[in-house]
């Protein structure tokens, strides 16, 4: 089933790959944001099914948009999955207390990445 | 008299102490103590100057002062002198008793007689003697075991002199050179009295050998005094057998001295060199301090005298001597007091005494500064709730839950960390709490409690923990793109690529593999290094983990040609392990990957695991090339590989066996490696096993 796909990540290749990935191989309705606050303007005309959004970024980090996206009452419901490079347990320990669906790590393979997010999401 | 002996034998040797100093009571010390006892008792019983006394007395009298010379002689260098000039003491008294005997037989006694030069001669090796132990057991100036020894000695004196020594002498008639020999003789054992609480007022390591000593020269003081006291009437028989008695007493207990424990190292400089303040000390001078004042004010009433003038100059002397030690006792406590102040005071650990209630007893310099308290901030307070109240989120820090206090009021010792403490002006600090009981006579009576300021060791972690996390980022990210974009390309989903294409791929598509292994091999042992990576250990399977280690390198192993097996658990069989299942599998998979990388095609690999004692072992076995002895050490150093370039040839970063080892280690466990070239290696991680209950 397709599924609506917000993609957030300020390094434009990663975004790039993941939105490949998950459109040509997942074969989901997939847009991308560069920054927190680009991904709030387009949360403001487009509802997705999910925010796959970068924890490491300039600006607004992840978690501070995911604090936007939770207060947003439009979009306050929609699932957020966190994609990291971080290995630090702190750092995972954090994200996870965070009300998110899950979180994936980096480097992914970009083949797997929407099986992934489909299990994560119970789709 | 050989059984008193203490000659070198190598079974005496063998019973001295490791530090040289014998303490060992021999069996034929009590033989001659015994022997000594009967012929004191037998002297006491037997009619005076008869021929069994006689024999007793003078037999007794001649075996000891042989055995005491035979002793003597053998004496190593550091204590001979006190040995010998007891010896001087010995023979000059035994002369002495001599010649006074052979003077009342020949019925020519006057006083003072030939006998009484001796007695008197004999003093100065007595006074020899305890000034060498003296000088050993109290080196330096010990002027407060000095003073109490003088005050002691003065007061014994002043007491047995006014009532026993100086009525006899007043009655005694006596005058000119007589009386001043008959003073010379208390005087002489008032010296020898205050050197003897001289050296028992010292500390150090009780000597039996010079407790003997001290307790030979106690009985011969007792009969100097009873000597002195019975000038006047004269000596009677009944009393002149005491004398004899006390005197073969002392002369016995004396070489029973120099040959029990000790009397070796008698005067030997191994003493802790201060003076030890007792209650029993401070009650003697105090009776002392005491008695001498009620007893000039008692006399005082009788009208002057020449013996009230010296107990009025011995009662001034005592006050002024109390007065002295006083003084220096202050002195000693105030030193004290600022040398534990200033001990206190130079560490940078602020440190807080507490009582059982937690109010604070003192608090040293580094505590006030940090709380920015002054000591009467403190002292009196309960310290929860002067640095301790809130919790770090700023919620209310209750007393009855602060594990600080609960460690405090059970008398535990712990150390607490997480800890936030609260300055006098609102602001916080993470604190690093060490308790420890304060214990006094085995009852607690609260804590010292040491705190340390983590706030630079916690920036300084957070700055590595930020590292680590920016260096990964920035790391990974670029990895992500390179090997995502690769796998895309090689997965054919956007067309086929011809072989030339596909081999750059494959090539490309490794190589971003091992670079990515590469990365996190390395942020894995920096995690490891700085204790970031926590385990969580649960109860699981180990023939489990072994197959999920097998299933997961399935791909590779069918990939490289070789089988792989995982060794089926046996019916009933069960080993469980209290593992972080997620790391181990890393080891077994680690383990698994090495053993496919380094096996020809069509051989195999297989797990075993077997249960020994405590621990279960997970083996990986394969067929490949093998590890020479001398290399096998080196595996599971870092970077450390069998032959330069294997790394290159096999993809491996050189780090996983540490990595693995390091995991197998914080689980309680450990890796061993057999191994055999040309045959196969077998590595074998072991972990504590789970039993009904918990962790075996």
């Amino acid at each position: 089933m397709t599924k609506r796909i917000l993609v957030v990540d300020d390094d434009h290749d990663v975004r790039t790959l993941i939105a490949m990935s998950l459109s040509r191989v997942g074969g989901h309705d997939v847009r991308a944001a560069a920054s927190g606050s680009e991904c709030m303007a387009e949360l403001e005309q487009w509802v997705p099914d999910v925010v796959v959004l970068d924890v490491m970024m300039p600006g607004m980090d992840g978690p501070a948009t995911l604090a936007a996206i939770r207060a947003t009452p439009a979009v306050a419901e929609v699932p957020v999955v966190f994609l990291t490079a971080s290995v630090v347990e702190a750092d995972m320990e954090r994200l996870h207390s965070l009300p998110v669906s899950g979180v994936l790590g980096k480097p992914f393979d970009p083949m797997q990445l929407p099986t992934l997010l489909s299990e994560l999401l119970g789709w | 008299m050989r059984l008193l002996g203490t000659r070198d034998t190598a079974d005496s040797t063998s019973r001295r102490r490791s530090d040289g100093f014998d303490s060992t009571w021999r069996p034929r010390w009590f033989v001659g103590l015994a022997v000594a006892t009967l012929c004191v008792v037998l002297v006491l019983v037997l009619p005076s100057e008869t021929f069994a006394w006689n024999a007793v007395y003078r037999g007794a009298t001649a075996v000891a002062l042989l055995a005491f010379v035979l002793i003597a002689l053998r004496m190593p260098r550091r204590v001979r002198g006190v040995w010998w000039s007891l010896l001087a003491f010995q023979v000059l008294t035994v002369v002495a008793d001599t010649v006074y005997d052979i003077e009342y037989i020949d019925q020519s006694t006057s006083f003072p007689g030939t006998a009484d030069v001796l007695f008197l001669l004999a003093y100065v090796p007595v006074l020899v003697a305890l000034g060498l132990l003296i000088r050993g057991l109290h080196p330096g100036r010990d002027r407060e075991a000095w003073i109490d020894s003088v005050i002691l000695s003065v007061a014994a004196a002043s007491i047995v002199g006014a009532f026993l020594i100086a009525p006899a002498l007043a009655d005694s008639g006596l005058t000119g050179l007589p009386l001043l020999v008959a003073i010379a003789y208390p005087f002489l054992d008032l010296l020898v009295l205050c050197c003897l609480v001289w050296l028992i007022a010292g500390g150090g390591r009780p000597n039996p050998a010079l407790m003997l000593l001290v307790l030979s020269f106690a009985l011969y003081l007792v009969g100097d005094v009873i000597r002195d006291t019975t000038l006047a009437d004269g000596i009677d028989e009944a009393t002149w057998g005491w004398l004899e008695a006390l005197h073969l007493a002392g002369l016995l207990m004396m070489a029973l001295a120099a040959a029990a424990p000790g009397a070796r190292w008698v005067s030997a400089n191994e003493q802790d060199g201060s003076s030890r303040i007792t209650r029993a000390r401070i009650l003697a001078m105090a009776v002392g301090v005491v008695t001498v004042p009620i007893l000039v004010a008692i006399r005082i009433t009788g009208g002057p005298s020449a013996v009230n003038a010296v107990l009025a100059i011995a009662a001034v002397m005592i006050i002024l001597l109390t007065i002295w030690r006083i003084a220096l006792l202050v002195r000693q406590v105030e030193n004290e007091r600022r040398i534990t102040e200033f001990v206190l005071d130079s560490t940078g650990d602020g440190i807080i005494g507490l009582d059982r209630d937690g109010l604070v007893a003192f608090a040293n310099l580094s505590a006030r500064r940090m709380l920015r308290c002054r000591e009467e901030d403190l002292v009196g307070q309960r310290f929860h709730d002067i640095a301790h109240h809130h919790h770090a989120d700023g919620t209310p820090f209750a007393w009855e839950d602060c594990p600080v206090d609960a460690l405090v009021m059970s008398g535990g010792v712990g150390t607490i960390q997480g800890q936030t403490y609260f300055r006098r002006d609102g602001s916080a600090f993470p604190v690093e709490i060490v308790v420890s009981p304060l214990m006094r006579d085995g009852v607690l009576t609260g804590s010292v409690t040491s705190f340390r300021d983590v706030s630079e060791r916690q920036a300084v972690a957070e700055v590595q923990r930020q590292f680590v996390s920016v260096v990964s980022h920035e790391l990974r990210t670029p990895l992500t793109s390179i090997k995502g974009s690769l796998q895309m390309l090689d997965s054919g989903l956007f067309g086929e690529v011809n072989s030339e294409q596909q081999e750059l791929l494959t090539m490309a598509v490794n190589n971003s593999d091992r670079l990515s292994h590469l990365v996190n091999d390395i942020l894995d042992l920096e995690r490891l290094d700085a204790g970031r990576m926590p385990l969580h250990p649960q109860p699981v399977s180990a023939y489990e983990l072994a197959e999920q280690a097998v299933s997961g390198i399935t791909g590779a192993a069918d990939a490289a040609g070789i089988s792989v097996t995982a060794q089926e658990a046996p019916p009933g069989a069960t080993a469980v392990v209290d593992v972080d299942a997620h790391r181990i599998l890393q080891v077994l998979t680690n383990l698994l990957g090495n053993a496919i990388k380094f096996s020809e095609r069509g051989s195999a690999v297989r797990t075993e695991v077997t249960t020994e004692g405590d621990m279960v072992r997970i083996c990986v076995i394969d067929e490949g090339r093998g590890i020479p002895a001398d290399q096998l050490a080196r595996v599971f150093e870092r970077f450390g590989q069998v032959e330069s370039g294997d790394a290159r040839r096999h993809d491996g970063s050189g780090l996983g066996l540490a990595i693995a080892r390091e995991i197998a280690v914080r689980s309680g466990g450990t890796i061993e490696v057999t191994s055999e070239v040309g045959v196969g290696s077998r590595f074998a991680v072991l972990l504590p096993s789970v039993r009904a209950g918990g962790v075996a």
